[in-house]
């Protein structure tokens, strides 16, 4: 891609990896949440692939390491929803403290589940672009 | 009449009459009128401690829902994967 992209991918990735983690961390208190922050995050890296190209960003990452982070994060919720049949009385019950609503450190596991939500949806947004952009780099060459 | 009609027309009546039942006994159409999100509106902040009443439903009342959610997503980036891998 041209000068005017790479530049302002480079003013606007770290921006958006920034404003996804903050709807991520954020779910519990305003609107947003686990999905959109995920989705945000990983859309910052697929305007990383759009300005600089397949191959500079897949020599970078491996679908192996991302896939691993994405079952990472599936298997996170799995673990707190399980944490809460032994810390409380049920599946997915909300284990941890969950008073002062307003704080940062509030409403329990929601936070954490936010978490593992997020880091889910965006290494998946990431997969998905990076595997279809490798089917266009295998038939044509571009770059 | 045939054995096969009579099973047929017999597991047709008694469909009916289980659904007649519940349809009786439903409570009348739209009453009452948001009884479930008046309820989760007066107490999420409370039972949840999460401002986002939203976050509260889907991350606690409805957790079951989101984990739905999230392995439906697991399962199409796998299946995108499977699909897409480029062998090089």
């Amino acid at each position: 891609m041209g000068t005017i992209v790479k530049t302002s991918t480079r003013a606007f990735f770290p921006l958006l990896l920034v404003y996804g983690l903050y709807v991520i961390a954020n779910g519990h208190l305003t609107p947003g949440g686990g999905f959109q922050g995920g989705v945000l995050f990983g859309s910052a890296f697929i305007l990383l692939l759009i300005g600089f190209g397949y191959n500079k960003v897949s020599a970078m990452v491996s679908d192996l390491k991302l896939s691993l982070i994405q079952s990472a994060g599936a298997l996170t919720f799995v673990l707190i929803g399980l944490a809460g049949m032994l810390f409380a009385n049920g599946f997915l019950q909300n284990w941890l403290a969950h008073e002062l609503p307003g704080h940062f450190l509030s409403a329990g596991t929601m936070p954490f589940l936010d978490l593992a939500v997020g880091v889910n949806v965006g290494a998946g947004v990431f997969i998905i672009a990076l595997m279809m952009l490798a089917i266009l780099w295998e038939e044509d060459g571009v770059d | 009449m045939k054995k096969r009609t009579v099973i047929a027309l017999g597991s047709l009546a008694f469909i009916f009459l289980v659904l007649a039942v519940t349809v009786a006994s439903l409570p009348s159409y739209g009453q009452p009128v948001m009884d479930s999100a008046g309820y989760i509106l007066d107490n999420a902040v409370k039972q949840t401690g999460a401002e986002n009443i939203v976050c509260s439903i889907v991350l606690d009342y409805r957790g079951y829902d989101t984990l739905g959610e999230a392995t439906v997503w697991f399962a199409a980036v796998m299946g995108v994967v499977a699909v897409l891998k480029v062998n090089k």
